[in-house]
């Protein structure tokens, strides 16, 4: 068994064993768990040795058929079980079983129906990283919709008060953009066939989907017929369908108000789940399977999806100026920093490219680091309206610098990882050494206008909150503002080092970006010519 | 050698810094600690000085590459870093030195020392980087540690307000000038100094963007505004980095890449250089509070050296840059000594000072700001007139010299010469005595030449090796302008008998009102608009769709339940009433089996008839 088929397999055995065990003793699933995901990064470990970064293509790969059924004589429908890992996946990977990890450490904090909550953590943790190594189209839906399940009912049982109509909303929303993929996939399925072989077999292999040789001539999606089902072409309704499914995910204004509900009701380690990794499948959708298949249609809306990200960029930085808690805030600036994902996207090209898998990897650990840091208040108090506190790093003065670190490193301060990412997006979105132009250069400052209001409201939060004589409008008693304790400052100082890590030597993480980046400009440019 | 010298006064302020951070909070150790890092960082910048005068060195290293472009980091060292570097971390150390005294009664001794640290390093980073990417990295964490600096009295809420805007309205200039720097790469494909050199000028455009940049730090019009209200934090902060050398990073960075910029930019830059040199030396005459008439001198003379820099030769404005911040430090710290002493800063209040260890000092800072013969500012300020050429910024140029006069004197008749009340006896203590004694010193000529006529003596000589600057006939000019307008300012001081000024200029010329109707309003009116499109427009038709849904789920439901289910059940029905009916043939009754029998008998027999 591979490493891959291992890192998805040990949390599912895990919540069959805790299945099993007798739900009175807590601190058993709480160890379990725990167990394993150190075991998962072990195994990333290992895997980080094995992995050869300038290589290009895919590595670790386990290929085993997996479906096989006859539809007629010389025609078969095939999927496969298909893992592997390239220049994209392995930082996200990597991202998961860390965030897993300080997930699992933040979830001690959960005290009602444990035995539950992680199962349901440990199934979420296999279906995020199966999403991110499968790369047979019906493996990866088939993770990707297993993740719906488990998020639901975390946000839905464990959440805050609203938790019933943020998790049926969560479901409503994103279960529709499953739906948008799956016609997406099937019409791909039926009109991509495997080469090399006498049968039509029919394809799910994204590595035989994105060779446009592949297509079965006359189907839906040949390019040469031009089916047009409206106003737009088969190939470019198909491309919505993906689109769209995947943008509810990311999300993109105007799809993504199930975010800030969902992200606010949820318990501080399923925030940090869905922001930092469920999110990424968005992106991670686009990159790897929508692109890939349609880069003519991608490349002729370019300028649209550069308009959504750069929508998405300001809207969301001025719904988090105005919004009163802190974790609703915090839910929006996601939405604005995944903006310039797809900006990077956008703007097609090669370092406008790696700019987007570098922001989702540094927005991956810097929003845990925020996640984590609302969590922390509102573990005392219970309380995270923002006007409800003043000079609070009087009283927790270590909060109080880890929170400025944070904000300042998500309103792209140089020397953390969020500035680089910014600086490749924005060159990606500025170059228009490329013709045709795909984003326009007004976007490129409209994004720069965007991160502006990042600072403008992180740093006004943290001046409501933490400066100023102290102060709360709610009831406290003596040492309930007591600061960071030492599970706390495990959890979080580690995540502001390897933020800082990745800003000062961006390089680290840029050789695994930049093999998959050219081969995917490479690819892309000899599909567009 | 050299580069390990430079890489020591980088890595020393931070490794301070850092050793400091791990002191209890109020530890009395720390100031000295962190003096003695920056003590020795200053050594290691003097060495380098010796080491690479006029033997400049250039090392890059790749910092990360995307695709086939590689961005360098490195170290650029030329006489023009050697001597900032040497400046800033001269006036650091000072500061840190005043500091300890001046400090000591403060609770969070760790944390001003380590944002003392952080700027000193980060400030060193501006000085030596070779590519605008990284000079940028260090160009914002200034921004940042001049945020913590000017808030370290986070209780109090002006400061913590004057920290916010001063970081805000920082970062608007940087973010111009990021998108000024990503333009350049994207244009010449690499960002390294000495590279873009052999690439002629940048584009318009991009130069435009990194000269906003260079306004927003050097707190030029449309940006001062953050530096005056900056003055709320402590003053040797005050003295350090909104006088000394922050502010001077934007002229410094001018200086730095002046032949890169296209000659319409340099234009627009000195345009904007005369404004501010007059706007700040209005703003330092009419004021009354001590600290922001320092500030708003420091704006006149950073508009005065941008003139300098972009219409006379970069080496002249250099040259002010050095004497500038050896005036201004000296200014600072001794308006720190009375305002430590007397907790007072407006000038209407203090009272006559009578100690010679402060009346020396002022007097020396200002003579020096004023341009008087055998003082450094002398030199520094007659060779940007000598190299300036006719036309308007000269004159421009003159008339902020006549401000600086006119000011510098109104500052020193009152805090000295006006007898009213002496101040209760304001002496600086021993700590305190020796930088602004050492800085008093470095206001005379002979830091920057050895004769106080030559300008081109010492320093001038290797920052501009094509000019030789000798006192020419702007130079008596100024002079005898300087001179009378002095006298003319103290015989008409002598004869008030209140400090003549406006009071209204502490929101500084209405600009503050004016940008918080044009810049924080219209933001939170978007913010809400945004908030209204999310709840009452994206929200409700998300719920409406909901709605539809639930209600086609009961629409179907009553389909199910009355029209399938009523087939089915009206089938079932029919099946029961026709089992039920015939079950009556069935039910064991002899009777009706004969009836049946009989019934079946009749048929027959009419059949057979039939």
């Amino acid at each position: 068994m591979g490493l891959l088929s291992l890192l998805i397999l040990v949390p599912v055995v895990t919540a069959i064993i805790m299945l099993a065990l007798p739900a009175s003793r807590p601190n058993s699933f709480r160890m379990f768990s725990l167990v394993t995901v150190s075991i998962q990064l072990m195994i990333l470990g290992a895997g980080w040795f094995r992995y050869i970064p300038d290589k290009p293509g895919m590595q670790l790969t386990e290929h085993y058929p997996w479906i096989d059924v006859v539809l007629r004589p010389g025609e078969r429908v095939h999927a496969d079980y298909l893992l592997a890992v390239d220049g994209m996946s392995a930082p996200l990977i990597a991202l998961s079983v860390v965030v897993m990890f300080i997930a699992v450490l933040s979830s001690f904090k959960i005290t009602n129906k444990i035995k539950s909550y992680f199962v349901l953590l440990m199934l979420l943790d296999a279906a995020v990283i199966g999403a991110f190594t499968a790369l047979d189209l019906l493996l990866f839906f088939l993770f990707f919709e297993f993740m719906l399940l488990p998020l639901y009912f975390l946000v839905g049982m464990w959440g805050g008060s609203r938790r019933e109509y943020a998790a049926v909303k969560f479901f409503l929303y994103t279960f529709f953009g499953s739906i948008l993929i799956l016609v997406g996939i099937i019409i791909i399925h039926i009109s991509f066939r495997s080469p090399g072989s006498a049968d039509l077999i029919h394809t799910f292999n994204i590595l035989e989907l994105q060779n446009k040789s592949n297509t079965i001539v006359d189907s839906f999606l040949d390019g040469g017929r031009a089916y047009s089902w409206g106003p737009l072409t088969a190939r470019m309704w198909v491309f919505t369908l993906l689109f769209v499914g995947f943008a509810i995910k990311l999300p993109s204004v105007p799809f993504h108000t199930w975010l800030p509900d969902a992200h606010v009701e949820a318990p501080t380690p399923v925030s940090v789940v869905l922001a930092a990794l469920v999110l990424k499948v968005g992106a991670y959708g686009i990159i790897r399977f929508t692109l890939p298949i349609f880069p003519g249609e991608a490349a002729a809306s370019s300028t649209v999806l550069g308009l959504l990200a750069v929508i998405s960029i300001i809207y969301g930085a001025l719904n988090a100026m105005a919004s009163k808690d802190f974790k609703r805030l915090i839910a929006y600036s996601s939405v604005s920093h995944m903006g310039f994902v797809l900006l990077g996207v956008a703007s097609f090209n090669e370092i406008g490219l790696s700019g987007a898998v570098f922001q989702l990897v540094s927005h991956g650990i810097l929003t845990t680091l925020l996640f984590l840091l609302a969590g922390v208040l509102y573990d005392r108090t219970l309380d995270r309206t923002i006007s409800n506190y003043s000079g609070l790093s009087i009283k927790m003065p270590k909060y109080g610098a880890i929170v400025l670190v944070t904000c300042m490193a998500s309103l792209g301060l140089p020397a953390f990882s969020g500035f680089i990412a910014e600086w490749l997006v924005l060159t990606g979105a500025f170059d228009q050494t490329r013709l045709p132009d795909y984003v326009p250069q007004w976007m490129g400052f409209a994004a720069t206008f965007g991160l502006l209001l990042g600072a403008a409201y992180f740093i006004w939060t943290y001046q409501r909150m933490f400066l100023g004589p102290f102060g709360t409008k709610i009831l406290t008693t003596k040492d309930q503002l007591s600061d960071l304790d030492r599970r706390e400052i495990l959890m979080l100082v580690p995540l502001v080092l390897l933020a800082l890590l990745l800003g000062i030597f961006p390089q680290t993480l840029l050789q695994y970006i930049n093999t998959f980046a050219s081969a995917w400009s490479n690819q892309v440019s000899s599909y567009l010519n | 050698m050299a580069i390990r010298f430079a890489l020591f006064s980088f890595m020393l302020p931070f490794a301070g810094a850092l050793i400091v951070t791990m002191l209890p909070q109020n530890s009395r150790m720390a100031g000295r600690l962190a003096t003695v890092f920056t003590g020795a960082a200053m050594l290691s910048s003097i060495l380098l000085a010796f080491q690479s005068w006029m033997n400049p060195t250039h090392i890059h290293w790749p910092w990360f590459q995307t695709g086939i472009t590689q961005w360098s980091a490195g170290i650029l060292i030329n006489t023009g870093s050697i001597l900032m570097n040497v400046l800033v971390m001269f006036i650091s150390f000072c500061v840190h030195l005043y500091s300890i005294s001046y400090m000591k009664n403060e609770r969070m001794q760790v944390s001003y020392y380590g944002r003392l640290g952080i700027f000193t390093g980060s400030m060193t980073g501006i000085v030596f980087s070779s590519s605008l990417i990284q000079l940028f990295l260090f160009w914002e964490l200034v921004s940042f540690s001049s945020f913590l600096l000017i808030g370290y009295w986070s209780e109090n809420p002006r400061a913590v307000r004057a920290a916010t805007s001063a970081f805000f309205m920082n970062q608007i200039g940087d973010l111009l000038m990021l998108s000024g720097i990503v333009l350049i790469g994207i244009d010449k494909g690499t960002l390294d100094l000495s590279e873009l050199g052999g690439q002629g000028t940048i584009a318009v455009s991009a130069g435009l963007l990194l000269l906003a940049g260079i306004m927003a730090k050097s707190a030029q019009i449309p940006f001062l505004t953050w530096l005056t209200n900056a003055m709320e934090g402590p003053t040797p902060v005050s003295a350090l980095i909104h006088a000394a050398t922050m502010v001077a990073a934007g002229i410094y960075f001018i200086i730095r890449i002046h032949l890169l910029m296209p000659a319409e930019v340099l234009l627009v830059a000195s345009l904007i250089g005369c404004i501010t040199g007059l706007v700040g030396g209005l703003g330092a005459l009419i004021s009354y509070d001590l600290k922001r008439i320092l500030a708003f001198s420091t704006i006149s003379q950073l508009g005065f050296m941008l003139i300098g820099a972009t219409a006379g030769t970069s080496g002249a404005a250099m040259l002010h840059l050095y004497t500038h911040a050896i005036f201004k430090a000296l200014l600072f710290l001794s308006a720190g000594v009375i305002i430590h002493q007397t907790h007072e800063q407006d000038i209407r209040k203090i009272g006559q000072v009578k100690s010679p260890f402060l009346t020396i000092p002022l007097l020396l800072g200002a003579a020096s700001m004023i341009g008087l013969p055998l003082t450094a500012g002398f030199i520094s300020k007659e060779t940007i007139i000598e190299s300036l050429h006719n036309g308007w910024p000269l004159w421009s140029a003159q008339a902020v010299t006549l401000l600086t006069t006119v000011y510098s004197a109104r500052l020193i008749y009152f805090l000295l010469a006006n007898s009213s009340w002496p101040t209760p006896a304001v002496k600086p203590d021993a700590l305190m005595t020796v930088p602004i004694a050492i800085l008093s010193a470095g206001c005379l000529w002979i830091s920057v030449s050895w004769s106080p006529f030559d300008f081109s003596g010492a320093l001038m000589k290797s920052l501009d090796e094509i000019h030789h600057f000798q006192p020419g006939m702007m130079t008596y000019v100024t002079l005898g302008l300087t001179i009378s307008s002095a006298a003319a300012a103290f015989l008409w001081f002598r004869r008030q008998s209140t400090v003549p000024g406006f009071s209204g200029e502490e929101d500084n010329f209405g600009l503050d009102v004016l940008y918080r109707n044009l810049g924080y309003r219209p933001l939170m009116g978007l913010s809400m608009v945004a908030y209204w499109t999310d709840h009452r427009l994206i929200n409700p038709v998300i719920h409406f769709i909901a709605y539809v849904q639930v209600a086609w789920a009961l629409f179907t439901g009553w389909i199910d339940k009355f029209v399938v289910d009523g087939i089915i059940t009206a089938i079932t029905e029919i099946i029961i009433v026709s089992g039920d009916s015939l079950r009556l043939f069935t039910r064991g009754k002899i009777q009706s089996y004969i009836l049946w029998a009989f019934l079946m008998l009749v048929i027959f027999i009419i059949w057979i008839i039939a």
